[in-house]
Formats: C-alpha cells, structure tokens, sequence
C-alpha cells in the first residue's frame, strides 16, 4: 500500500474543498476556482503544463461531483452546471468505481523490458534461458520481441547486471480478479462484471485516476437541512482513525452535525450472536465448513469468482446492516449513513441494504472534520454504548470475527482467519469445499482487516496502534 | 545551552493532510535529541493562507509546509546542527 501519496492528497485535498464550499454556500460559483488554485501557474506542473493539471483536476472533481466523466460532452459544460445540478439531486453517475481517462497516464502494457543498462555481455544468460527465444541482440545489446514474450521473468533474473526490468501497470497488478484492463484507447477500463470493489486499483494508481463515487453533496445536504433527521453509523476501523478516544470520535462526528451517532459495533453483537447460532446449525447439520459473510468484496468475489464456496457462505447479515435496521426501528424518517474505510460496502449498501441511505469513506469523513473545523484531539467524551462489546469493536481487524464467534461457541472447533484475496487464499477457499482447512473460516479481503480499507485516512501503524488501545479498555 | 523551539500541528487539516503522524515521530525521537527540543502541539498553525501546503510545523520561529515523517527529522536535524 502506498503511504506518502501525493495522488492521494491531491484527492483528500479535492474532498475538503468541496465540503468547504458546499458548507458556506459557495459551491456553484466557487468551484471553478478550485483547479487554479491548487495548480498556479507559478508552482511546477505535474504532467506536461499547468492546463494539464487543471484539466484532469476538473475531472476529478466532476467525478466527486457525482458525474461520469467518459462523456466528452462534459468539455463543453462549466464546473458551475455541474455544481448545481449536483445539488439538485441530478447527478447521474451509476458506477461506484470509475477511471478518470484524462488522468490515466495510459501505462505502458506491462513487460519485460531492457534497459540501457544491458552490457552485451559474452555469458549473454538472457538469450540463453529465455524459454521461448524471445531475446534477440541488436548493436551488441539485447532486445525483446514482445509478441514471443511470456512475461516468465528469467531473463531478468539471470542477468547479472540487473539489466532487464519489469514494468507493471500498478492497477492491473493489485486487481485480485482481473478486473480492470486497458482498452483500445491505452487507458484502463473496469469491468462490472468482474469487478469486487475491494478498492486495490484506487489505492495504488499513482496518478489517482480510479475514482469512487462520493456521497459527500447528498450527505451534506441532509445534514444541514433542520427538517432531515441524520444518523451516522460508523464502522468499528473508525476507533483507528484519529489519535483520540472512541468517546471523542463518536462526539466529533456528531459535531459535523449528525443527530446521533450508533456504532456499528453495535450491529456486530447481532451478527456474532446470529452467526454463532448459524454456525453451530450448519456443524449440527454435518457441513464441513462455513465462511464469514461480512466482508462485501469477499463475498462479491465468491458470487462472480467462486461459485463453488457459496453454499458454505453465512447468510447472517453484516454488522451495517443490522446496526441500520435498529436506528430505522428506532427512528424509521431518519437517514443513515455508513461511515467506513470500505469502497465494498457502497456496493453492498446500493445492492442489498435499503436501511442505508449513504455511505460516506473516513477519507470523506476527514473532509468534513476540516471544513467544520472539528479537532477530534479536543472533543468532549461521548458516553459509548455498554451494549457494545470489545469483540464487536474487534471486528475492525483481522481475526475479530474469529474471536467472537470463539467466545460464543467455545474452542471445540477449528478456525481460521484469511487476510486478503492473493492468489494464495483465492486457491485455498476454492479448494475448500473438497478440502476444509477449518471449521469455521474469516475471510478479509483486506490484508489486516478492515482497519486497512483502501478508504482510510489514518496510516495503518497509528491506525492498529490505536485500535489496540481502544480494545484495552 | 539553548534549545530549538518546535511546534507541531497536530488539527485536523494537517492530520488529513499527510502530518498524521508527526506525532509519533516527535514521540520517538531519542533522547539525545529530545532534550534539545522545546517541543508544543498546536491545533492550527494558520493553514489556509497562502499557498503553501499543510502538514505545518514551526521551527523556532519559522514556518515550514509540506512536512512529511521523513522530512520532519531531516527539519529537526538541521536545525540542531545550529545549536548543538
Ligand atoms: S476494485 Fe478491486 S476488483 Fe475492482 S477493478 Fe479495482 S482492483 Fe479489481
Ligand atoms: S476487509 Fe473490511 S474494508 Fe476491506 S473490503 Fe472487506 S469489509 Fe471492506
Ligand atoms: S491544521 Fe495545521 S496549520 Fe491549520
């Protein structure tokens, strides 16, 4: 995972100033301001001119505006239409994930690829190894016919010069599925069919050119409006987040101006509780094994990838869901808005979970905290919940299920935890319906656990650091 | 012996902005290096004017933008050349 991004500011950057101007009530006029401020004409630009920059800036933001930007009808609209249609509710985007083309810097195909480091050597091991006598030696250096190259890697690791190298395109590379790749035009393209949302591609593009759909117009305009009663529900990976209490995490999200705030931990005690009883029925009933079924890229990999599995897959609903119902049980006018690191869960919210009106990312939650000028550090404590339990907020990472379900079944059974969706783990849960490694199993598409969503805001060493501590307590 | 003055932002737009963890890097410094700091958090060093980027520190006396873990101890250790 990239840390130190400037990709990834660039868009933090992009989401604070529009919350900022949605909150003073600028939007439509001050929006065209935006790319000319964060990309002047004195400061060096990134691609090749400021006009670039600016351009792709433009984009991005009709992208967070809610807008597809594929259309090329949009280089005729000012950002100010596109403000005010956004806040009549007219945005049109479909796709939860979308590649910006303008920014997509149409990455070479990846390849093996010979440098200028090559010295021509006499040992010439290249030519020697290549399996497919793709190497050839051209003015006494060594080139590679790319029709006959398998992508095998030997050359490179024969030679001794360290001369031959390989060029990803960093979105392909981290796609677990195969998703997204490049179209005629050399940009990349995401195929719905396949796609799991787990969010990879978005993370690592180095020039920020995979997009989410954010929610940040409706979400503030729900909560400004006295009439809307609002209800945030953040994820248990929030008690990472900020260098600050869960008490004073809870309080600073309600001081952007959320009615209430409900953990979503709260919603866990009722998947534990549920998934415990179903997967003592299932072992009852003699099936070798049964997968967790809160991680929505997990199981939107085994409904496009994995037939096989999805008869061992829980149908106990995920903690957002029933943390949902309760606040709509409650308060059945108001809004609720998941707040989590999870690009998934905004699939799994539009698809399956109707008590979900919006899902907002930490990275959009950070936006907010800055326009509202909210500093977590100095908030007050809020009361939390004494229903909820430590393993509930455990569900922020990797092997939380696991120990909850543990606590409520006893230490009869075998268990297991996977953390992401690598090769290795893709083959294991495929083959486990022939051959079980455990009795119960916790899938995480995320490596870590959800307190390392691909829509976090706070680095993964502070962000496990203080779920630690949250957990002690 | 004087020591070097350094405020750290700790609010929220340099949080968000990539200074998430000056904290820590302050918190970790070794002690033959801490005992020349004068060091203080600060909610807000004055973001949003100019043109300069959070994260912010001050290091006695002057504005530095765009710190990130890594340069902050290059900042510190600089700056402690002067003095020590
Ligand atoms: S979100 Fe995940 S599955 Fe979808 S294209 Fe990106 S990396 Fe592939
Ligand atoms: S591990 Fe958590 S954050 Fe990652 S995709 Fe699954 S639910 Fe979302
Ligand atoms: S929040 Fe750091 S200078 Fe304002």
């Amino acid at each position: 995972m990239l840390y130190d991004n400037f990709a990834m500011l660039t868009k933090r950057e992009l989401l604070i100033r529009i919350v900022k101007l949605l909150k003073e009530k600028d939007l439509v006029n001050g929006v065209k301001y935006i790319p000319v401020e964060m990309r002047p004409r004195n400061k060096k630009p990134i691609k090749c001119c400021v006009h670039k920059d600016r351009y792709i800036l433009k984009h991005k933001i009709i992208s967070i505006l809610g807008f597809e930007i594929t259309d090329e009808e949009i280089d005729l609209i000012p950002l100010a239409e596109f403000a005010q249609k956004a806040l009549d509710n007219k945005n049109t985007k479909e796709n939860i994930l979308s590649v910006v083309h303008e920014a997509c810097s149409a990455c070479m195909q990846s390849q093996y690829f010979v440098t200028n480091m090559c010295r021509g050597c006499e040992g010439r091991p290249c030519l020697m190894n290549c399996p497919k006598a793709a190497i050839s030696f051209k003015g006494g250096k060594a080139s590679i016919t790319q029709e006959d190259c398998v992508s095998c890697g030997l050359c490179s690791k024969v030679c001794p010069y360290h001369a031959i190298v390989y060029t990803p395109v960093p979105c392909e590379e981290v796609c677990p599925v195969k998703a997204i790749t490049k179209g005629e035009d050399g940009t990349e393209h995401i195929d719905k069919d396949k796609c799991i949302y787990c969010g990879k591609c978005m993370q690592t593009c180095p020039y920020g050119a995979i997009m989410e759909r954010s929610k940040v117009i409706d979400v503030y305009k729900s909560i400004s409006d006295p009439n809307k009663k609002i209800i945030a529900i953040p994820a248990p990976a929030i008690y990472g987040q900020f260098n600050a209490t869960p008490g004073q995490i809870l309080s600073a999200i309600k001081a952007i101006g959320f009615d209430e705030v409900v953990e979503v931990a709260l919603g866990a005690e009722d998947t534990s509780r549920n998934e415990a009883a179903e997967f003592l029925e299932r072992m009852h009933e003699g099936k070798p094994f049964m997968t967790t079924s809160c991680c929505p890229a997990y199981v939107g990999w085994v409904d496009k990838h994995a037939p096989m599995v999805k008869p061992f897959v829980s149908d106990t609903r995920s903690p957002m869901v029933y943390a949902a119902r309760r606040v709509k049980e409650q308060y059945p006018d108001a809004e609720v808005v998941f707040i989590g690191p999870c690009l998934a869960k905004r699939y799994e919210a539009e698809m399956y979970v109707p008590e979900v009106d919006y899902v907002m990312s930490f990275e959009e939650l950070g936006a907010f905290m800055v326009a509202y000028d909210i500093n977590v550090e100095t908030c007050e404590e809020m009361p939390l919940n004494p229903e909820v339990t430590k393993f509930s907020r455990g569900y922020a990472q990797a092997g939380g299920v696991r120990n909850a379900i543990v606590e409520a079944v006893g230490n009869g059974y075998t268990t297991l935890s996977l953390e992401g969706l690598d090769k290795k783990n893709q083959t294991l849960l495929k083959m486990m319906p022939k051959k079980p490694e455990a009795q119960f199993v916790e899938v995480m598409a995320c490596d870590g656990g959800c307190v390392n969503g691909p829509c976090s805001l706070a680095p993964l060493t502070l962000a496990k650091r203080q779920i630690k501590k949250a957990l002690e307590k | 012996m004087e020591k070097v003055n350094l405020k750290i932002c700790v609010g929220t737009m340099c949080y968000v902005m990539g200074g998430a963890e000056l904290r820590d890097v302050v918190e970790s410094l070794p002690q033959n290096i801490i005992e020349h700091l004068n060091v203080s958090y600060s909610p807000c060093l004055g973001c949003g004017k100019g043109e300069e980027t959070p994260p912010f520190i001050e290091i006695n006396g002057k504005r530095v933008a765009g710190v990130s873990k890594n340069s902050l101890i290059r900042i510190i250790k600089e700056e402690l050349r002067d003095v020590v």
